[in-house]
């Protein structure tokens, strides 16, 4: 006899708890699935999330800026011994048919979408500012293939959201950052990396990133970055028109919050798991870079409303001028994130 | 990925070069954490990082562990559209290799994978020339330092598949590293988080994948209780062909260590140990290739479960 074939599935024991970080949500509820309860601020930091990059692209004028690191998911997956791909597929039913394998098997699949089919996303995004998200990533949860339904959950809400499955279709495949269908597979092993263990290791990569990194071909990372940035940031009014002085004070402005739905530069919630984690591991920890970073998100947080200063006005005196707070902050900035990363170099070796 | 040509260190090394960066082959072979023993026994549809009832001796992340190691920039594309192609070319115009896996058929390699499947390789490509008005462009691929190929781009795409773990995908991978300049103190760093990895990567797991001696343990229960998929002995000897991989990637690492040798005696109780764990693997592969009885081969799963362990206190010295 041949098996059912399943026409409704749903996933009710997967919890999900709205958050910032659309993949950070996405991660820390997958991981919460399988028992792991990781809060975004430990996926953050077990993933050496913690990042500042920066490139510019010369043809477009503009900036490329990253406070998270890109690699979060490698990263989380070679410092936890979690197994993962990402997969992109390019025809639209087998990429469907594989999530519902997925799905069919008990396994939640985060899935990348067009923002402009995310209500609580759009919501959430000012709209001036919506042409700059460039993906999104929520977790599929379920279907109902009789009533043409997936379910699935988006960071910004906190209730499962039901989408027609032709929308869930072309949201899979359009958007600005294609080729799409992508959506990450995860196998989780009996027994991972003994936390701390974890911890080491997701640190040491921050301070190999921060602190040694000296070249992405244009895009620059770590302290390198910083340097690069504040340097060149202080130079915009001599190098940009007002427009493009607006536009990349905009594209600061959706990485340093992450699309709206963040505060501190994702160094505040660095700043919570080095304070968990030293709870955890005992010792001398990581108190005082869990301060330094807390400190950071703050100086970040001040410098954001500048550039807000500078999308309503790019031109302003007060902004520019070579005493202003805009240009101590960024001094401050450079200074607080080199001695950062020094001292939790130093504190790692300790621990 | 469970089985790829073990010149992954000389094709990574390669791809770095674009960068003007140089880490030797072995130095990568090191930093990508390669050694694991898994086998999947589990049944469904769910993802798993080998396929199934097979033996996989490269860890199935020993891309991204490079990457993580040695601090680069891990990009994995998957699909072999026309678009796909169009942007590798895109990619060597701007003096950008690219890693790519490909059917073991491309090499014809003998190793076959229980569905008849050839073991994938890891290979670079090196040039794409485009014929305007032709039938298509012709690859040259690099698998090794004496192993290159010139195909049709009809033959590329043929070979360009995925594996069985995975059929629904095809890979290629950009590795961009972010330091130039590695003094000896920063590899050192670098090696140590590798060697870590490597301690965790290797010890026994149980569940739909077992790894680590714990492969071994589940085989030599199937056998001496003659049940299970591996119940008799003559399905050992066709599960092991598939996987003679493993000493050459053994023997391929416990060479390259000697690039580590400045990080102090564990390194050469650890090279030992290796070497031990590729004599007990000649063993088994002895013990097979003649009319074996259960108690034979039961007693080198014995010997074998114990290197493998005695590898992982090896590695535990670096943790």
């Amino acid at each position: 006899m041949e098996a059912a074939i399943q026409t409704r599935v749903e996933l009710n024991n997967y919890t999900h708890k709205p958050g910032g970080s659309c993949m950070v949500t996405a991660l820390s509820g997958i991981y919460r699935y399988k028992g792991l309860n990781y809060s975004p601020e430990q996926i953050i930091g077990l993933g050496s999330g913690l990042q500042f990059a920066y490139g510019y692209d010369p043809e477009q004028k503009n900036y490329r800026i990253e406070f998270i690191s890109s690699q979060l998911l490698y990263s989380l997956l070679c410092n936890t011994g979690t197994f993962g791909e990402e997969f992109e597929i390019v025809d639209n039913g087998e990429a469907l048919s594989r999530m519902l394998d997925l799905l069919d098997e008990g396994m939640p699949v985060p899935v990348m979408l067009d923002p402009l089919y995310c209500e609580g996303l759009m919501k959430r995004t000012p709209k001036e500012f919506v042409a700059y998200i460039p993906s999104h990533m929520v977790v599929a949860v379920g279907y109902d293939l009789e009533e043409r339904k997936v379910f699935l959950y988006d960071s910004p809400q906190l209730d499962l959201m039901t989408m027609d499955l032709d929308d869930f279709t072309t949201a899979r495949c359009s958007g600005p950052t294609l080729p799409a269908n992508r959506h990450i597979e995860f196998y989780f092993p009996d027994t991972l990396y003994p936390y701390a263990q974890s911890v080491k290791l997701a640190i040491g990569k921050v301070v190999q990133v921060f602190k040694y990194s000296e070249k992405h071909l244009a895009h620059k990372s770590g302290i390198e970055a910083i340097r690069r940035f504040a340097a060149n940031v202080q130079n915009w009014r001599n190098i940009f028109t007002d427009e493009e002085i607006a536009g990349n004070a905009r594209l600061f402005i959706m990485a340093v919050t992450n699309g709206h739905a963040t505060k501190g530069a994702f160094r505040t919630q660095y700043s919570t798991f080095l304070r968990e984690a030293s709870a955890l591991i005992g010792g001398d920890g990581y108190h005082a870079s869990a301060d330094a970073y807390q400190y950071l998100g703050r100086l970040w947080m001040e410098f954001q409303k500048q550039m807000l200063l500078l999308i309503r006005n790019p031109g302003a005196r007060e902004v520019w001028k070579e005493d202003s707070d805009f240009h101590q902050l960024l001094d401050e900035i450079r200074d607080k994130e080199i001695a950062a990363i020094d001292l939790l170099e130093k504190e790692l070796l300790k621990n | 990925m469970h089985k790829i040509a073990p010149d992954i260190g000389y094709c990574i090394s390669k791809v770095l070069r674009d960068y003007s960066v140089v880490i030797e082959p072995d130095v990568c072979l090191l930093l990508s954490s390669p050694l694991w023993l898994g086998m999947n026994i589990s049944n469904g549809n769910a993802y798993v990082p080998v396929g199934k009832d097979i033996i996989a001796y490269l860890n199935p992340l020993f891309l991204e562990s490079f990457s993580v190691n040695a601090n680069c920039l891990f990009l994995p594309v998957r699909g072999n559209s026309q678009e796909h192609f169009t942007y590798l070319i895109k990619r060597l115009k701007n003096q950008r290799k690219t890693l790519v896996k490909l059917s073991g058929d491309v090499l014809e390699r003998n190793d076959r994978l229980p569905d008849g499947a050839a073991v994938p390789v890891l290979g670079v490509i090196e040039h794409i020339l485009e014929h305007p008005g032709s039938n298509g462009a012709v690859v040259d691929l690099v698998f090794s330092e004496r192993s290159t190929l010139t195909l049709s781009e009809a033959d590329f795409v043929k070979y360009w598949h995925s594996d069985t773990a995975s059929k629904i995908n095809t890979e290629w991978f950009t590795i961009i590293p972010s330091q130039g300049k590695l003094t000896w103190a920063l590899i050192e760093q670098k090696l140590r988080a590798a060697f870590v990895r490597q301690y965790h990567h290797l010890r026994p797991n149980r569940g739909g994948v077992v790894t680590g001696s714990a492969v071994l343990e589940f085989l030599r229960s199937n056998l001496c209780q003659g049940t299970g998929r591996y119940g008799d002995p003559a399905s050992h000897f066709y599960l092991w062909q598939t996987g003679k991989g493993i000493i050459h990637l053994r023997k391929g690492y416990a060479y390259a260590l000697n690039k580590a040798e400045g990080m102090g005696p564990a390194v050469d109780v650890l090279q030992q140990g290796l070497l031990d764990s590729v004599r007990a693997w000649e063993d088994l592969y002895k013990v097979l290739d003649r009319d074996m009885t259960v108690r034979q081969l039961s007693d080198q799963y014995e010997v074998l479960i114990e290197k493998e362990n005695k590898l992982i206190q090896n590695f535990k010295a670096f943790v």
